[in-house]
C-alpha cells in the first residue's frame, strides 16, 4: 500500500446513461482503496457543485450522450456549476471521458468538465483520457496513472460533506462506512474482514431468493455478504468462514435439493473441523411432508457435529416461508455481525448492532426495490476449445486453452478474459451491457446458447471441456463471428412487415385511429413469438447448415405469427401460407425434433412449426411429398394399428422415387440387408418379390391388425375423419 | 427378474426384425422381462403429429393406458419411440386439460382411461445403465466386442428427463455401455445430430448430407462400426449410406447395427452373425 498524504478521501463522481462510467467508477474505487485511500462514489445527480471544494481529491468519469451532451444523471450539476462557477482551488482532479470516434463530439461531456474545473481554479492533476467505445484497456492506464497521483496530493483534514448522495457499489466490493454515530467498541467491530458467506440449497429458487434477500440485509448490518450455490462447493472450504448462513429446501422424502446432493455427500465424508465457524440455518419445508425440513435439520447437525457454533437456533419454515424467514434473519443477521474478524462472538455489543442495523434491515426486508446481488458459483477448471478461422489465410482449426473461469461468469466473460490474457484477435460478437443481445448467439458443446447471458455453470462442470464454435448454417466471418446475411435476406424475401385489412378500431383521445384487439388474441400472438432470437432459433435446426434453401425455422416462425395475426389482411396471409409451403418453407425442415430439444426457445418454434404443417396441409390438400407421407402414414395406422412401410415408400416416393432407389443401390442395400446383419435370406426377397411394394427392405408386406383395432378406428373417427 | 412394458417401435416388427430377433434373447441373459402391450399401436411418429396432433396424443394415450393395465413401467428399443412418449406422457402430467380431452377420447372409444401419474418411458440404454446396471453387464459378457464403435443417439430422446441420468448434449451411457462390454467408443462430434429421417421420403438432397455428415463423423474419428439406439434413423444410416456418400461427397461406408444387436452378440448370441459383423467391420468396411 503506498502512502497517502493527509485525510485519504477521495471523491471520485460518476455521470452515466447506461452504466458504463458508474461501473468504472466501481473499479476505480477499488484500485484506490488498495492504494491506501478511502474512495467514496458520488452520483452526479442530485450533487451540489457549491461542495465541490471541500473535497481535495476528485476523480471524474462521465460518458457523453446524444450530440456532445451530458449525460441524464449529470445535466443538473452540469448546469448548476455553470450558473454557481464555484471556486475549487485547492482542489485537485482528473477527469475520464468515455465516448465513442462515431460521433462528431467524441467525449465532449469529460471535455467540459475538465475545462470547467481548470477554469474554476482546480488543479488537473493528470491529463484527461478519452476514451473510444472498447473503453477498459484505456481506462485501466488512467486510472492506474491518476491514482498514485491523487495518494500523492495532500488531503487535509477535512471530512467528506454531509447530504451527499453516497452510491454503494457492489456488496462485495464495496469499501465499508463506518457510521458516524457508531460507538467506539461497534466501529472496531465493524473494522476488519466482515464476510459472511450465505450457502442455499434450491430446488424450486426459493432459497435461493431468500439467500439474496438475506444478503441484501446483511449489508445493514456492516457485513459483506457472498450468495454460494451448493452446487460444487468443495466442503473443505467451508472452515475458511467465519461467519456461515445456510438456507436450504428438503426435496421429496427428506432429500437434499439437487444442488446441494454432492456437498452433502462430501462434507458426510470428509467430516472438515469448522471450531471457527459461526453459523445458523434456516430450513424450508412443507409439513405436509413427514421428513419436513429434513434437510436444513441435517446441516444444521452436520455443522454442530463438525465442532460450529450455532449462533441461532435453526428456523424451520412451512410453505408461507417468508415470514418465518424474516423472523430468523432478523435475530440471526445482527448476532452473526457480532462476530469480530478474529471469529469471536461479542454479545455485548448485540443490542448496539441491532439498533445499528434494524431500520435499514427492515428496509431490505421488503421486496420492493430489492436489486439481488450477484450469485458467486464456485470456480471452474475448464478446457476451453475454440474455433479459430482466418479469412485471409483462410485456415481454420481449434485453439485449446486450460483456464480457470469463475462459474458464474458467462461465456462472452470468457470470451473477453481470452482475448484479453491470451489473444487480442481472437473475434466474436458482443452484447454489451444492455441485456440479451440476439446476435450474440454461439455453439457451445452442441447447444445453440446467446453468450452474453449464458452461465458457463449452467453448461458445463469443474474439469470438463467447453468446446466453442461459431452458430452453424451461417458464413463464418472470423472465429466465432458469423455474417446473418442469410437470415435478413430470407426475412426481406418474407415481407413480415403488416398488411392489414379495414378493421374495427377505436380513436384515441387525440382523434387519432387506433386498431383494437381483445387481449386473448394479444396473448396468443406474443406466446407464439416469444423467442429471444429469430436468428438462434434458425441455427437450432440440424437442417439449416445443410439445405442453402431453407429460409430457417425462425423465420417460418415469424412468417407464422404473421399468418395468425387477426390485423392481417386476406391477401397477405395467403402470401405468409405460400411462402411457407413454397421452396425453402416449412416442409424444408427435415427434422424438427432437432429444434424442439433446444429449450423455451427451441420447443415453442417447434410448436409453431407442428401448427404451420397442420394449417398448411389443411389448406393444400395434402398435395406434395410431404402431404402424401402424412395421410399415407395415418391412413397405414388406421387401417392396421401400425405404420405399413411398403405402402409409405410406394405412395410417397412414387416410381420415380423408386426407380432412384434402385439406381442408387438404396433397394439392393435394403434387399441384402438381412443378409449383412445375418438374419434369414427369405426375409430380403420377400422384400423383393412380393407385390405391391417397393423393391426394399420390407418383410411384411400387409400388416396384420393389432388386437382390439377397433379402438384406433374409433380414435381416428373421433379425432379426424380426413384419413 | 424385472419387468417391463415392452414397446417395438415402428418398425422393429417390420422392416428391421434384427431389432426383434436380439432383444429378447440379450433381456433373458440380464435379467429383464418383456411383458407385451396387447394391442399397441404406432406412436404417430411424429409424422401424423403434422396433421393432427390431438390425434398422435390420443394413441400415445391408449398406448400408455394399456402398459398401465400391465402395471409395468414401458421399456422401448427406439431412440425416437422413446422421444415421442416421453413428450407426450410430460404433456398429460403437465396439462391437465390435455390429460382431459385425451381421456375423453379414450373413453369413448376404448373405455380406458389414463391416469400418467406413476407410469415411466424409458429406453433400453437407460434401463441397462441406470437399472441393470454396469457391473452385472459387464459380469455377463460372453464375447468381448473388441472393436472401435462409434454410438449414435440422435436428437430425438436427447432431452432432459427423456435420457435417463445422461447428459441430453454430451451423453455417455452408450459409450460406458460399449466399454462394459469389451469394445472401444470412439468420440465424433454429430452423435446427437439428426439425420433427418422423419423426412427421408419427403426431401432429398438435405437428408442424404445430414445422413452423411454422422457416417462420415464417425469414420474419420476412426470407427469400425457404428451402432444406432434410434432403430428409425438406422434405414438412413445403413440402407441410403451409399447414397448419402455420393450425394454429400464424403465417405460413408461402415457397417451399422442397432444397439440390440451389438449387446446380444457381446453376451453371446448370434455368434453367427457377429462374426459376418467382425468381417465386414475389419475386411469389408461397409
Amino acid at each position: 500500500m503506498s502512502q497517502v498524504a493527509g485525510n485519504p478521501d477521495l471523491a471520485i463522481f460518476f455521470g452515466s446513461q447506461t452504466g458504463n462510467a458508474e461501473e468504472l467508477a466501481g473499479k476505480t474505487a477499488k484500485m484506490a482503496k488498495k492504494a491506501g485511500l478511502n474512495p467514496k462514489i458520488f452520483d452526479m445527480d442530485g450533487f451540489d457543485p457549491a461542495t465541490f471544494s471541500s473535497h481535495k481529491r476528485i476523480l471524474i468519469i462521465t460518458s457523453t450522450w446524444g450530440e456532445g451532451d451530458m449525460p441524464d444523471n449529470a445535466e443538473d450539476l452540469w448546469l448548476a456549476t455553470e450558473g454557481l462557477n464555484p471556486s475549487l482551488a485547492g482542489v485537485s482532479f482528473s477527469v475520464c471521458a468515455i465516448g465513442d470516434t462515431a460521433y462528431d463530439e467524441f467525449c465532449q461531456a469529460g471535455i467540459d468538465w475538465d475545462q470547467k474545473f481548470v477554469s474554476l481554479g482546480a488543479t488537473r492533476v493528470h491529463e484527461i483520457q478519452l476514451c473510444d467505445v472498447e473503453y477498459e484497456p484505456e481506462w485501466d492506464k488512467w486510472a492506474k496513472a491518476v491514482i498514485p497521483l491523487m495518494a500523492g496530493v495532500d488531503g487535509g483534514a477535512s471530512a467528506a460533506p454531509s447530504g451527499a448522495v453516497e452510491v454503494e457499489a457492489a456488496a462485495s466490493e464495496a469499501p465499508i462506512a463506518v457510521p458516524a454515530g457508531a460507538s467506539g467498541d461497534l466501529s472496531g467491530l465493524l473494522s476488519g474482514d466482515r464476510s459472511i458467506a450465505i450457502f442455499f440449497g434450491s430446488q424450486t429458487g426459493n432459497a435461493e431468493g431468500l439467500a439474496a434477500k438475506t444478503a441484501k440485509m446483511a449489508a445493514a448490518y456492516g457485513l459483506e455478504p457472498t450468495v454460494i450455490d451448493m452446487e460444487g462447493y468443495d466442503p473443505a472450504k467451508f472452515a475458511t468462514h467465519k461467519r456461515i448462513l445456510i438456507i436450504t429446501s428438503t426435496w421429496g422424502e427428506g432429500e437434499m435439493p439437487d444442488n446441494a446432493e454432492a456437498v452433502w455427500t462430501a462434507i458426510c465424508n470428509s467430516t472438515p473441523a469448522l471450531s471457527t465457524v459461526h453459523y445458523s440455518v434456516c430450513a424450508i419445508g412443507d409439513t405436509a411432508y413427514d421428513e419436513f425440513c429434513q434437510a436444513g435439520l441435517d446441516w444444521d447437525g452436520k455443522f454442530s457435529s463438525l465442532g460450529a457454533t450455532s449462533i441461532e437456533e435453526i428456523k424451520l419454515c412451512d410453505v408461507d416461508f417468508e415470514p418465518p424467514w424474516l423472523d430468523w434473519v432478523k435475530e440471526a443477521l445482527p448476532k452473526i455481525a457480532c462476530v469480530d474478524s478474529t471469529g469471536v462472538f461479542q454479545e455485548d455489543l448485540l443490542e448496539q448492532m441491532r439498533s445499528y442495523g434494524v431500520g435499514d434491515a427492515e428496509d431490505e426486508g421488503d421486496a420492493g426495490d430489492f436489486t439481488p446481488p450477484s450469485i458467486v458459483v464456485p470456480e471452474l477448471s475448464v478446457t476451453m476449445r475454440l474455433f479459430r478461422y482466418d479469412p485471409l489465410l483462410a485456415q481454420s482449426g481449434y485453439d485449446t486453452l486450460a483456464v480457470a473461469l469463475p462459474g458464474h461468469a458467462t461465456i462472452e466473460d470468457a470470451l473477453v478474459a481470452v482475448k484479453r490474457e491470451f489473444d487480442g484477435s481472437l473475434t466474436f460478437r458482443s452484447g454489451g451491457i444492455a441485456g440479451q443481445n440476439p446476435l450474440t448467439g454461439i455453439k457451445v458443446n452442441g447447444r445453440i446458447v446467446p453468450a452474453d447471458t449464458t452461465r458457463i455453470c449452467d453448461l458445463v462442470g469443474d474439469g470438463d471441456t467447453l468446446t466453442l464454435e461459431p452458430l452453424p448454417g451461417y458464413e463464418v466471418l472470423k472465429d466465432l463471428m458469423v455474417s446473418y446475411d442469410r437470415f435478413d435476406e430470407s426475412r426481406s424475401d418474407s415481407k413480415p412487415w403488416m398488411i392489414a385489412d379495414p378493421r374495427q378500431g377505436e380513436r384515441l383521445a387525440s382523434g387519432a385511429p387506433m386498431g383494437v384487439m381483445s387481449s386473448a388474441e394479444a396473448t396468443h400472438l406474443h406466446t407464439l413469438a416469444d423467442v429471444g432470437s429469430l436468428q438462434l432459433v434458425n441455427a437450432m435446426s440440424d437442417t439449416y447448415d445443410v439445405d442453402e434453401a431453407y429460409s430457417g425455422p425462425g423465420i417460418a416462425l415469424q412468417r407464422w405469427v404473421r399468418s395468425q395475426d387477426p390485423r392481417s389482411g386476406s391477401s397477405h396471409v395467403k402470401q405468409m401460407f405460400e411462402l411457407m409451403q413454397g421452396k425453402g418453407g416449412v416442409w424444408n425442415e427435415a427434422d424438427i425434433s432437432s429444434i424442439h430439444r433446444h429449450g423455451i426457445d427451441g420447443a415453442q418454434a417447434a410448436d409453431s412449426l407442428y401448427s404451420a404443417r397442420a394449417r398448411l396441409l389443411a389448406e393444400y390438400k395434402f398435395t406434395g411429398k410431404p402431404g402424401r407421407l402424412v395421410k399415407t402414414y395415418s391412413r397405414s395406422v388406421k387401417m392396421s394399428g401400425n405404420v405399413n412401410e411398403t405402402t409409405l415408400y410406394r405412395s410417397v416416393l412414387g416410381p420415380l422415387g423408386l426407380g432412384s432407389n434402385i439406381m442408387n443401390g438404396v433397394s439392393l442395400r435394403m434387399m441384402l440387408g438381412f443378409t449383412r446383419n445375418g438374419g434369414p435370406l427369405m426375409r430380403g426377397f420377400q422384400g423383393m418379390l412380393i407385390p405391391p411394394a417397393g423393391i426394399g427392405k420390407i418383410p411384411n408386406m400387409f400388416n396384420s391388425k393389432v388386437a382390439n383395432h377397433h379402438e384406433v378406428v374409433a380414435i381416428f373417427n373421433e379425432l379426424d375423419r380426413r384419413f | 427378474m424385472v419387468k417391463y412394458s415392452y414397446y417395438p417401435g415402428n418398425v422393429a416388427r417390420q422392416s428391421s426384425r434384427e431389432i426383434e430377433d436380439t432383444i429378447h434373447p440379450l433381456c433373458r441373459s440380464l435379467g429383464i422381462e418383456l411383458v407385451e402391450i396387447t394391442g399397441y399401436n404406432s406412436d404417430g411418429g411424429n409424422i401424423i403429429k403434422q396433421g393432427n396432433r390431438e390425434l398422435q396424443l390420443a394413441l400415445n394415450a391408449r398406448n400408455l393406458a394399456l402398459a398401465e393395465i400391465n402395471g409395468h413401467d414401458i421399456l422401448t428399443v427406439c431412440a425416437s419411440s422413446q422421444g415421442i412418449m416421453h413428450e407426450s406422457l410430460d404433456t398429460f402430467q403437465k396439462d391437465p386439460i390435455a390429460l382431459a380431452n385425451a381421456n375423453r377420447v379414450l373413453e369413448k372409444t376404448t373405455g380406458m382411461t389414463l391416469k400418467a401419474d406413476e407410469i415411466t418411458t424409458s429406453h433400453l440404454l437407460h434401463i441397462l445403465i441406470d437399472e441393470i446396471g454396469i457391473d452385472k453387464i459387464k459380469a455377463a459378457v460372453v464375447n468381448p466386442l473388441d472393436l472401435d464403435i462409434a454410438c449414435y443417439y440422435g436428437p430425438h430422446m436427447q432431452r432432459k428427463g427423456a435420457c435417463g441420468e445422461d447428459d441430453p448434449w454430451n451423453p455417455t451411457y452408450m459409450e460406458q455401455l460399449i466399454t462394459a462390454l469389451g469394445g472401444q467408443p470412439i468420440e465424433y462430434k454429430s452423435k446427437t445430430s439428426s439425420v433427418g429421417n422423419p423426412s427421408l421420403l419427403s426431401l432429398g438432397d438435405s437428408v442424404m448430407k445430414m445422413t452423411a455428415r454422422v457416417l462420415n463423423d464417425a469414420k474419420k474419428a476412426g470407427a469400425k462400426v457404428l451402432v444406432t439406439a434410434c432403430s428409425q434413423s438406422h434405414s438412413n444410416l445403413d440402407s441410403y449410406q451409399g447414397k448419402a456418400g455420393r450425394v454429400a461427397n464424403k465417405q460413408t461406408n461402415i457397417p451399422v447395427v442397432n444397439l440390440t444387436e451389438i449387446i446380444a452378440f457381446a453376451l453371446g448370441h448370434f455368434t453367427d452373425r457377429y462374426a459376418q459383423l467382425r468381417t465386414r467391420a475389419i475386411i469389408i468396411g461397409s
